[in-house]
């Protein structure tokens, strides 16, 4: 396993760059800035340190870091989820858990067959796998990132006790995983709550925006699902392309080691081109998949947040009709008028104060995101585009200059 | 017969004497007349069976006429061919000199030509360099082209037919350009005919495009999708490459089978090469055998060379397949590269359409239509890979084995030429038995069998030498061919690369200020 990141930060600078994108209004807060500015490997673990810029009074410091785990990121998310008073707010997506097992998997079937092929294959494909590897590092680093910048951007969650408390409080947060009665529960309370969804989604909605927004969410979330697994897939053939690259580019360069004629030097060249098309390759399948592929599925994320939302909406929409149902009957019978007035005011609040919240555009960060990283898709790809088609014109000079 | 030990004063066939040759021409033009006269007369006697369609095409009065340099060599055909042996090596029918002489005394020394031995092809070989270097284009410029493939028949009996196209300027052939119908199985046989001719000479054939029952059986049946008109395209490319390939070589140019093939109308049908068919079936029996006699000669190489050379074809054919399952592994991963992305561009453009904010939905239905032609470029992408690099290297492959079919005919040859001397000296032993044992008639005939065997191993030692002189020739002759092959297949391949990259760069700019519109 990789031990420790030392050019940790000068990889993420380069990530920051690209998926604080996503997040276009973060810059502009000096009130409160986050980044991860290091990331540790350990065994199965990941250990992020989480650094704060602040002005605000409420830190002891004007910049401070801490160490954090994915575990404490989830405990926060979910902190928010059940927090009622946020019930009107897209909560931003958690960041997904590390996932280094296909790696590791590659790695560890590498090292059995390394008897089997040449010292120069084994290097080849072990530089690809690390290579492979510290890309998947660096994604999982950027989303807790933007993570985090969300939560600090928003108006009302930057404000958040645990928030603060994630970030600077330098003890371990002693936040453990759910255990397995919880992952019960949690999947208990899922199976509800998409019951729930499908009957409070019956239920029409008096507000016509909320209609709109619910169908065009509903929509472009299968949508979005969609196109987020083709572009998954088509990335996913772009890498397997560029690995034949690897293996044809070392069988030429055994034919050109081992011929006798003066096509050796020309077997040679071409070896040494498709090697470096290949890396050329490699990065186009990586760059699409971070700003294609990532943006489609971060937005995935963010609709079905979104659809979360409305369902709440729903939820306490159906809750203060109950309510009043309930006044009405308590009002025939003449009983628990107050409580079920009270009940009924709750409701009423609850269902008003996130109508007016959810009204916050959905629309203008997803539309700023997309521009950003599909510019950036376009402007990678013309750069690669570019690079493989010097390389190719210059073995083409040599070749056609040795015949 | 009695002409057979006495090498005619000219020279005796070994190739240091055709030094000489230039001086040759004189005697060339004084048997002229004796030649056409003679090409008569052997004809019917002794052709060996397999041979009597190459030869019926043979003497051709027209064909003494050849090129000027080419005359020289049949001053010195002086070899003699042992025509009692049945197993007799096929004769060049390209020599418009007939191979079969039954020996009359006469005709040795004068037409000598007539001779089909086995030096002609190495007097032919040397002078085919002065030809070279003089007329250079002459003997390289024919142009085959295959194409226009059409369905003939219906069901089961329905084939393709293909036309095959010739454009030259040799005098060989009546016209300068033509074009015949022909089908697979004519490829297939005229393959058969050349290799059941040359292969034991030591000439390297090219090999014929395989037989796949299951395309053919598609494109048979009327299935007219996308898989059946990439296999028969698939199988005209193939047949291009074969018949060009096949007249590169100068040898097999001369062949009038090759030229019956890509001129007359009309060729009866290759029934022999159906797999199925008896002859099929012998060359089943022929080939198991040949692997059997191939693990049980030992011989003792004493050149070299052919170690060397062997060993050089063993590593290059490992190293061909390798790359080769490579590069198809590359076709089948820019197929699906294609595919993926036809599918991620619908969907992009469904996400657009869903998308209420205008700019951005026009940008992603942009980025559809951007991604539906790098589809396009990646399937063309695909179709250079195959078709270049692929095909290239399973011709290789098929011709490496051609190669080493060579190397093991030249193993057989000296296996024969052992098995004559063996014989020889067993001859030898009962002669001297008869000797002993005082029985007159049976020690004549012991000393006919003696010379008999002599001669035998005589003409194995000749034919042995002349299959290695052949054999080096050609290996040289091929090296060079692959050397060329590769490289210009190579560069052409990335030239192709180099276009999907401009058209890569075409694309994203024009999608870049789409993107940056998004408002």
């Amino acid at each position: 396993m990789m031990e420790g990141l030392d050019d940790g930060p000068d990889f993420l600078s380069e990530e920051d760059r690209g998926l604080k994108a996503i997040n276009v209004d973060l810059q502009s807060d000096a009130a409160l800035q986050v980044d991860i500015s290091d990331a540790l490997s350990e065994r199965d673990k990941v250990k992020f340190t989480v650094h704060t810029k602040s002005s605000l009074p409420n830190f002891k410091q004007n910049e401070f870091s801490v160490v954090r785990q994915h575990e404490e990121f989830i405990w926060l998310h979910d902190s928010f989820v059940e927090n009622e008073d946020y019930a009107g707010y897209i909560i931003p997506p958690a960041p997904p858990r590390p996932d280094f097992d296909a790696s590791r998997e590659k790695l560890q079937k590498l090292g059995e067959g390394e008897g089997s092929m040449t010292k120069e294959e084994f290097t080849k494909m072990k530089q690809e796998l690390e290579a492979e590897y510290l890309a998947i590092f660096k994604k999982t680093v950027a989303m807790h990132e933007v993570f985090l910048c969300r939560v600090a951007a928003h108006p009302i969650l930057r404000r958040d006790l645990n928030f603060h408390v994630f970030l600077e409080y330098n003890q371990d947060l002693s936040v453990r995983g759910k255990n397995k009665k919880e992952k019960l529960e949690d999947f208990f309370k899922n199976m509800v709550k998409s019951a729930d969804g499908v009957i409070v989604s019956g239920v029409k909605d008096v507000d016509d925006f909320f209609e709109h927004e619910r169908t065009f969410l509903l929509e472009y979330h299968n949508r979005v699902k969609d196109a987020s697994a083709k572009s998954d897939r088509m990335t996913r053939s772009h890498k397997s392309a560029a690995d034949d690259y690897n293996r044809i580019g070392s069988s030429l360069y055994a034919l050109g080691t081992q011929d006798s004629t003066d096509i050796c030097k020309f077997f040679l060249k071409v070896s040494e081109l498709f090697d470096k098309t290949r890396k050329i390759e490699a990065r186009v399948s990586a760059d699409e998949d971070l700003k294609l592929s990532d943006l489609l599925k971060y937005y995935l994320r963010e609709s079905q947040a979104a659809k979360d939302l409305l369902y709440r909406r729903s939820r306490s929409l159906v809750d203060y009709e109950n309510a009043n149902k309930a006044l009405d009957k308590a009002r025939a019978k003449n009983k628990d008028v107050l409580q079920a007035e009270t009940s009924q005011q709750l409701c009423c609040q609850k269902f008003e104060k996130i109508s007016e919240s959810a009204k916050q555009d959905f629309k203008t960060r997803r539309v700023a995101a997309f521009r950003k990283n599909l510019v950036e898709l376009a402007e990678l790809e013309l750069k690669h585009a570019k690079g493989n088609l010097q390389l190719l014109q210059n073995c083409l000079a040599v070749l056609n200059g040795d015949t | 017969m009695a002409a057979e030990r006495e090498p005619p004063p000219l020279g005796d066939g070994k190739p240091t004497d055709f030094e000489d040759l230039e001086d040759g021409e004189d005697l060339f033009t004084s048997t002229v007349s004796t030649l056409e006269s003679s090409p008569s007369s052997p004809e019917p006697a002794s052709l060996p069976a397999e041979d009597i369609s190459a030869n019926s095409n043979g003497p051709k009065p027209t064909e003494v006429v050849l090129d000027d340099d080419r005359e020289d060599l049949f001053a010195e055909a002086t070899e003699e061919v042992s025509l009692d042996s049945p197993e007799r090596e096929p004769i060049l029918s390209s020599e418009p000199s007939p191979a079969v002489t039954p020996v009359t005394p006469t005709t040795l020394i004068a037409p000598r030509i007539e001779s089909k031995s086995m030096s002609a092809p190495v007097i032919f070989d040397r002078s085919r360099e002065e030809i070279e270097e003089e007329a250079n284009g002459d003997i390289f410029d024919i142009e085959i082209g295959v194409s226009d493939p059409e369905k003939v028949g219906d069901g089961m009996n329905a084939y393709m037919a293909y036309r095959v196209t010739t454009k030259t300027s040799l005098s060989m052939f009546s016209k300068s350009e033509f074009s015949v119908k022909r089908r697979f199985s004519d490829f297939l046989g005229l393959h058969s005919k050349l290799a059941s001719k040359y292969l034991h000479v030591g000439y390297i054939v090219p090999p014929a495009p395989e037989k796949s029952i299951v395309g053919m059986t598609k494109v048979k049946v009327g299935k007219e999708d996308s898989s059946s008109t990439e296999f028969v395209e698939k199988r005209r490319a193939a047949l291009e490459r074969y018949l060009q390939r096949t007249v590169k070589h100068p040898t097999l140019l001369q062949d009038p089978d090759l030229r019956q093939f890509l001129e007359s109308s009309e060729l009866p049908r290759a029934v022999n090469t159906q797999a199925l068919s008896g002859a099929g079936i012998l060359r089943m029996a022929n080939k198991a055998a040949d692997a059997v006699n191939k693990m049980t000669i030992k011989m003792n190489e004493s050149d070299a060379w052919f170690e060397e050379k062997q060993q050089q074809f063993e590593n290059l054919d490992q190293q061909l397949r390798k790359l080769h399952v490579s590069v198809e592994a590359l076709v089948c991963h820019r197929k699906e590269l294609s595919a993926n992305t036809a599918a991620f561009a619908k969907s992009a453009a469904m996400l657009g359409n869903s998308e209420d904010h205008t700019a951005l939905s026009r940008a992603l239905s942009q980025l559809a239509e951007v991604e539906e032609k790098i589809d396009q470029l990646h399937q063309e992408h695909a179709f250079a890979d195959f078709y270049m690099f692929s095909e290239l290297l399973s011709d290789y492959i098929r011709l490496i084995a051609a190669v080493k079919g060579v190397f093991d005919h030249r193993m057989k040859c000296w296996q024969k030429w052992e098995d004559a001397q063996i014989t020889l000296l067993k001859k030898r032993e009962a002669e001297a038995k008869m000797m002993v044992a005082n029985k007159p008639d049976k020690i004549q005939q012991a000393k006919n069998e003696i010379r008999e065997w002599e001669a035998k191993v005589q003409q194995g030692e000749r034919d042995f030498e002349q299959i290695s002189k052949t054999i080096r020739k050609e290996v040289g002759r091929f090296e060079k061919e692959r050397v060329k092959d590769f490289k210009t297949v190579i560069i052409k391949y990335l030239e192709s690369l180099v276009q999907t990259q401009q058209q890569l760069i075409k694309y994203w700019e024009a999608f870049l200020p789409e993107a940056k519109a998004i408002a």
